[in-house]
């Protein structure tokens, strides 16, 4: 009883660790296969954003998103959408998608399994910002306004 | 007790220490060589202190829930673990394992080639015919493990998979489902292909289950699944339509039981336009008596929709962008028949989200379902968002339930729920909320009060509540339960890397 607790305060305390985004490879919505290593792109960072029709402020922070980036294309950022609806709302992606003006790959994640890998709590919204490596650079949890600020700030480090 | 005090003081603590080593510091992305090795770790911890809302003199039930994830890769192979840890609640004989290792898998993945040995979700279709699914609410988190072979092409997609159904035993939750497995055993085979036709993409899938009780070594039952999809789009892409339709059979082998064939079709289309949408949805769904499934159900999350065996319903519903795209609002009518009930249903609901200035936002619902005849439901909601200051604002919510039960009997019962909530945002990162229920109907105490606090930052999130929560129907993901009520105290952190 007592050791699985000690190991697990262990690995807690444990700050030195690797963070490299786990790689997948799944069916978008337009059809065909994306894997996140072959979007990595020199000079570039991908933003992987979770989000599900029924979750406003997922949809918040797709539109903020799809907002900057139509303002500035200059920022080298990529952005990749994985959709999580279960079958009760799986109707809903395409017209939602289209109703928000989403111009990136939405990958479906029906059954949940790289979702649970980047978030095993299942929260949304969730998004994770991966540099051109694949190494985790930041991850957002909830809405948060002063996301695209942080982005812009990261990528604009690396380009310098 | 003062050892594991101890011990929860040390697991709370070390989360929150490892918190801020987590994520990169802002304003700067790593230059470090591709990794060629990777670990991840991830601990969920559910401290809960939890009393009797009804007799004070029981003692306090006091329990530490825990679940650990490992991940490690290196090229094309990953592995995982994941393993629950429970103290407290000795003498529950439904969770009486303290320590488990719930999921295991290793995968490899050449090229288009996906292949699994152990633990992993599947789902057929829509997931009529099949649906294993981890729902973090109810602690529900059930895979298959065995054997599992995938191959994806653009073109093609191929699935084939067998093992045993492998449900939590410990799940981690404040108000966890029963273990659907706790007295028998379930094996599964399957095989699902589908492929782009160059006018949509055409499915099928068949799928065995052999059910034993625990106490037998022979299967007992025997369902066998087959079905087909079609999805396809139309319209320059405006327009959508999925169908499925599945064959149930059932074989009970060691009883002479006959059971009648079962059918479930489910079919949806929709179509956007320059800022608006129509969908309009079917299911059919006739003595398919299968648990390991989680159908669409087309109904609301306020209803009770238990019922995915023996129903049939159309739905319709209209959603129409206002300001620039920001705000809506929408309508949706569902009719059908519950032969469960034996009754016809019709549900209409109305409801809106509105933008107001740059940050705010005010949501609102109404609806009202009749069971033509036996019961009813009238739900309101309502929700909105006032910025304050920088990054702040105040969050203030309302919600009415009131269902009729037994409207042909003489004499109804009354479910009256009453809801309001306030939340402050101090910043993106924490908040603070106090909750109010009042249900009248309840027969014991009708007052229901509770505080929470959220934190989150990177990859650490953490929460404290304090209070009641009265209970009654809750529902994540199409699936609704009733919940005991709630009394006492819980912290909850995660804590990812």
């Amino acid at each position: 009883m007592k050791a699985p607790f000690v190991l697990l305060a262990a690995f807690v305390s444990v700050s030195a660790f690797a963070v490299s985004a786990p790689d997948f490879r799944e069916r978008t919505l337009d059809g065909k296969q994306l894997q996140l290593r072959e979007q990595l792109k020199p000079g570039r960072a991908v933003l992987l954003t979770f989000w599900a029709t029924w979750c406003g402020p997922c949809l918040d922070e797709l539109r903020t998103v799809t907002g900057e980036l139509a303002k500035d294309a200059s920022i080298p950022l990529d952005v990749v959408s994985v959709n999580v609806d279960a079958p009760d709302t799986a109707a809903d992606i395409r017209p939602v998608a289209k109703l928000n003006g989403l111009k990136f790959p939405v990958v479906l994640d029906a059954k949940q399994d790289i979702f649970g890998r980047y978030n095993p709590q299942k929260t949304l919204p969730f998004s994770v910002l991966i540099d051109e490596h694949g190494s985790v650079v930041t991850t957002f949890s909830g809405y948060q306004e002063s996301m695209f600020a942080t982005i812009r700030k990261a990528v604009a480090s690396a380009k310098n | 007790m003062k050892t594991k005090r101890a011990r929860v003081c040390l697991v709370v603590l070390s989360s929150a220490l490892a918190a801020p080593s987590f994520g990169a510091s802002e304003g700067a992305i790593e230059t470090s060589s591709p990794i060629p090795f990777v670990f991840r770790f991830s601990d969920h911890a559910l401290v809960a202190s939890r009393k009797d809302p009804e007799d004070p003199t029981i003692p306090d039930q006091n329990t530490i829930l825990h679940e650990n994830q490992l991940e490690a890769a290196y090229g094309q192979v990953a592995a995982t673990l994941t393993y629950t840890n429970l103290i407290g609640l000795e003498t529950d004989s439904e969770r009486t394992k303290a320590f488990v290792l719930e999921k295991k898998r290793v995968v490899w993945k050449p090229g288009a080639f996906e292949i699994t040995a152990g633990d992993a979700y599947q789902q057929l279709g829509r997931g009529i015919a099949l649906a294993t699914y981890r729902d973090p609410v109810f602690g529900l988190d059930t895979t298959i493990e065995g054997g599992h072979v995938r191959y994806k092409s653009d073109a093609w997609d191929v699935n084939a998979f067998a093992g045993r159904l492998n449900a939590y035993s410990v799940p981690v939750a404040v108000n966890p489902m029963s273990n659907p497995l706790l007295h028998r055993s379930a094996n599964i085979a399957a095989v699902a292909a589908s492929f782009d036709t160059g006018f949509g993409r055409l499915g099928g899938h068949v799928a065995s289950t052999w059910v034993k009780p625990n106490t037998s070594d022979v299967a007992d039952r025997q369902f066998r699944i087959a079905g087909a999809t079609y999805e396809t789009t139309f319209g320059d892409g405006a327009g959508s339509l999925y169908v499925e339709s599945n064959v149930l059979l059932t074989d009970y082998l060691t009883l002479p039981i006959e059971q009648p064939n079962g059918y479930g079709s489910y079919g949806a289309v929709a179509w956007t336009g320059d800022g608006w949408r129509v969908k309009v949805e079917g299911k059919d769904y006739r003595d398919f008596y299968y648990d390991f499934r989680r159908p669409p159900t087309l109904e609301e999350d306020v209803v009770i929709s238990l019922n995915t065996q023996n129903v049939s319903a159309g739905k319709v519903l209209f959603e129409k962008r206002l300001n620039d795209g920001r705000s809506s609002v929408w309508a949706s009518t569902l009719v059908g028949e519950d032969r469960f009930l034996h009754t016809d249903i019709v549900h209409g609901v109305v409801g809106t989200k509105l933008k107001i200035g740059k940050r705010g936002q005010i949501e609102a619902k109404a609806g009202y379902r009749d069971e033509l005849g036996k019961n009813d439901l009238t739900h309101a909601m309502v929700r909105s968002k006032i910025p304050t200051w920088t990054s702040q604002s105040l969050e203030l919510g309302a919600r009415k339930q009131r269902a009729r039960r037994g409207l042909d009997l003489g004499e109804p019962t009354f479910d009256d729920r009453n809801y309001v909530d306030v939340a402050y945002n101090f910043s993106e990162r924490w908040n603070v909320a106090v909750g109010y229920e009042y249900v009248p109907s309840n027969p014991g105490n009708v007052h229901f009060a509770n505080a929470s606090a959220n934190y989150r930052n990177g990859g650490f999130a953490g929460r404290v509540f304090v209070g009641q929560t009265s209970g009654g129907t809750q529902c994540s993901g199409g699936i609704c339960r009733q919940v005991p009520p709630f009394s006492g105290a819980m912290v909850e952190t995660t804590v990812t890397f």
